[in-house]
């Protein structure tokens, strides 16, 4: 594979990450959607943990959590290490169960949200002492997470500019 | 190799824990370094900035609409803060005579040491360590030193415990008229903390014992310092009380009408009175266009469903600094989070943690009352109100329990890096002193807004430390 074409599907990578999380952003403060509205960043990246090469897991991690920061007021740090967290579990995941399959997938992403969800508002009651959020909203989270990844994750890879990316096995 | 993956994985794992920890207890020079990788975020900002396109005709209109109601709310919150300042000064005539007095703000208090305060007086001309500081009719503290930068002091309150005032209450009979000599006593520091977080001042050492209520003024012994003693005598520092302790002794203990922690805004010095002006007082600056920087909102909201936050567009290289407020007319819109060098978080109102102090403007009241420290609790998702917290220290009025009084809020003094006299919105109080959930109605056009202004505050010019020492050696 070129390393140009790698090149530009990482900047193509960059791309949709902010565009899927700038739709999330958008629906998030929309009052139809708004605590339902799936985390769209979230099953994105679940998508392309089964499918890209090993190596790369971490990179996309980082750039999930740039991009994720661009369109949150979270501490950028925490959400980086939430995202390194996940990449390295989906390290390990990926020598014992297919995780490119859409059950996995969803599970992966209903668990990865939650657990995200609940790290930052950990990392907020910690810093600044208020009183963390009902369950059922991180549990609506997951779920709509989870369905979505069940829904559209597969299309993460096949998004434009992004198959060079893929794992050659 | 499989060693080697392990090891990697290893390695790995303790810089996933490293960043957990940092994550939860920032150090702030780590913090600046890490910042750096996050500075692509302002360009990623960008390149989606055709959503906004969609939703301009709203951003405008929002904008329209608060420009409009400016000028009339901006005038409206100077007359009030120009009211605030004048209730600064004491009502009793006796007070008002042979003594200089120099208005200050509260400008912060220290989370680690809440006993002493920073303040901005009008002048420094005169001011010396030991002067004492007043609020209305009510005695505050002492000046302990000048400040580092030009026209700040520090303030040591009477809630601090190595605080020492002299004080007297009169003896009274069953009906109140007074009989044989006033009891003498110390005043300084807390009396053992109650249950519903109301703070009480401590007595120590009465002259006679067995009073139990009466008002308590300083009174402090002349032959420390006959022109000090003088100054501060016959103010106020609060109600003689005595509570039942669950052993079933009497504790003696003065309930203040101020709020120490939070509520403290307006300040005068007290000093011997010469040739300089009897009274002076602070400009008010918060209107003041070269007080604020100009920035936009590059998103509308976040992608967390439970924070309420906006990033902005400008970072620490055009002075933005955490804490700083974020506001548009006259309307404050939230506080400045984490910084980046090009961007930065904006808080908004809505998210949970959020402090602000706070005056209320209550209906049919001649002058604002400050409320002290309000916490945000989020925002309603069926009505789009905001919850607060707000532990009650203050006597509202004659209002009955359960009434409550309707109210405007603006930001008051004493939180680092917001003016006062930015609006927050409507409320209705409740009047009881215990913690309370109070629900603020905010103007929805705040939320929809692009263009925002960010508080940098007066230009300060740092005191030569020789005169800060000298301030500080009396």
């Amino acid at each position: 594979m070129k390393s140009s074409s790698r090149l530009l599907a990482w900047f193509f990578l960059v791309l949709w990450f902010a565009w899927i999380h700038a739709l999330q952003e958008r629906l998030s403060v929309n009052e139809t959607f708004a605590l339902a509205t799936p985390d769209l960043g979230m099953v994105f990246f679940v998508g392309l943990l089964g499918v890209v090469r090993k190596n790369d897991l971490f990179l996309v991690a980082i750039l999930a959590a740039i991009c994720r920061k661009s369109f949150s007021v979270e501490p950028g740090l925490a959400i980086l290490c939430g995202f390194l967290a996940l990449a390295w579990l989906a390290s390990l995941l990926r020598e014992m169960v297919e995780l490119s399959s859409p059950l996995w997938r969803a599970v992966l992403a209903g668990l990865g949200a939650l657990g995200l969800s609940l790290w930052l508002e950990v990392v907020q009651f910690t810093r600044v002492g208020v009183s963390l959020p009902p369950l059922d909203v991180l549990i609506a989270l997951a779920f709509t997470s989870g369905l979505a990844a069940l829904a559209i994750g597969g299309f993460s890879i096949r998004l434009p500019g992004l198959t060079p990316l893929r794992a050659e096995d | 190799m499989i060693r080697d993956l392990g090891r990697r994985r290893t390695i790995y794992f303790v810089l996933l824990v490293v960043c957990a920890v940092l994550s939860l207890r920032p150090i702030p020079l780590v913090g600046g370094v890490i910042e750096l990788v996050f500075v692509p975020t302002r360009l990623i900002a960008e390149l989606v900035a055709p959503l906004a396109w969609l939703r301009s005709g709203e951003v405008r209109a929002a904008e329209r609409q608060i420009d409009a109601e400016a000028r009339v709310v901006r005038g409206a919150a100077a007359d009030l803060l120009a009211i605030e300042q004048q209730s600064a000064l004491p009502t009793r005539p006796k007070l008002l005579v042979g003594r200089r007095m120099i208005h200050g703000e509260v400008i912060r208090r220290s989370r680690g040491d809440l006993d002493r305060v920073e303040v901005r007086v009008a002048s420094t001309e005169g001011i010396v360590p030991d002067l004492p500081v007043i609020t209305g009719d009510q005695y505050v503290g002492r000046v302990a030193r000048l400040g580092n930068q030009e026209n700040m002091i520090l303030v040591d309150l009477v809630t601090g415990k190595d605080f020492f005032v002299g004080a007297s209450v009169a003896r009274t009979d069953w009906r109140g008229e007074a009989i044989g000599e006033s009891v003498e006593f110390v005043v300084g520091g807390l009396a053992p903390r109650s249950m519903d977080e109301q703070l009480h001042l401590a007595l120590h050492n009465p002259s006679l014992r067995g009073i139990k209520k009466g008002p308590v003024h300083v009174f402090e012994p002349a032959d420390m310092d006959p022109e000090l003693a003088e100054l501060s005598r016959g103010f106020s520092l609060g109600e003689l009380q005595t509570l039942q302790t669950i052993s079933g002794s009497e504790l003696p203990l003065i309930q203040s009408p101020l709020d120490f922690k939070s509520g403290l805004f307006q300040v005068i010095v007290l000093a011997p009175e010469d040739k300089a002006s009897a009274v002076e007082m602070l400009q008010l600056e918060t209107f003041v266009e070269d007080n604020w920087i100009r920035t936009s909102t590059l998103t509308r909201g976040d992608v967390t469903p439970t924070r309420e936050g906006r990033r902005l567009a400008r970072g620490s290289l055009a002075g933005l600094r955490t804490g700083q407020a974020v506001a548009l007319g006259a309307h404050l819109v939230g506080r400045v989070g984490e910084t980046g060098p090009l961007a930065a978080d904006l808080i908004g109102l809505g998210d949970p943690g959020v402090r602000l102090a706070v005056l209320a403007e209550i209906e049919g009241e001649a002058s604002p009352r400050p409320l002290g420290e309000l916490v945000a609790l989020g925002r309603s998702r069926h009505d789009g109100s905001l919850g607060f917290r707000w532990i009650c220290r203050i006597d509202l009025g004659e209002a009955r329990e359960g009434e409550l009084l309707e109210a405007d809020l603006y930001t008051g003094s004493g939180e680092d890096g917001v003016p006062r006299g930015l609006f927050i919105g409507e409320t209705e109080l409740p009047t009881t002193r215990r913690p309370h959930e109070i629900t603020v109605w905010q103007d929805p056009a705040v939320r929809e807004l692009e263009r925002v202004f960010v508080w940098k505050g007066p230009e300060v010019k740092r005191r030569p430390e020789s005169v800060t020492r000298l301030g500080g050696t009396r």
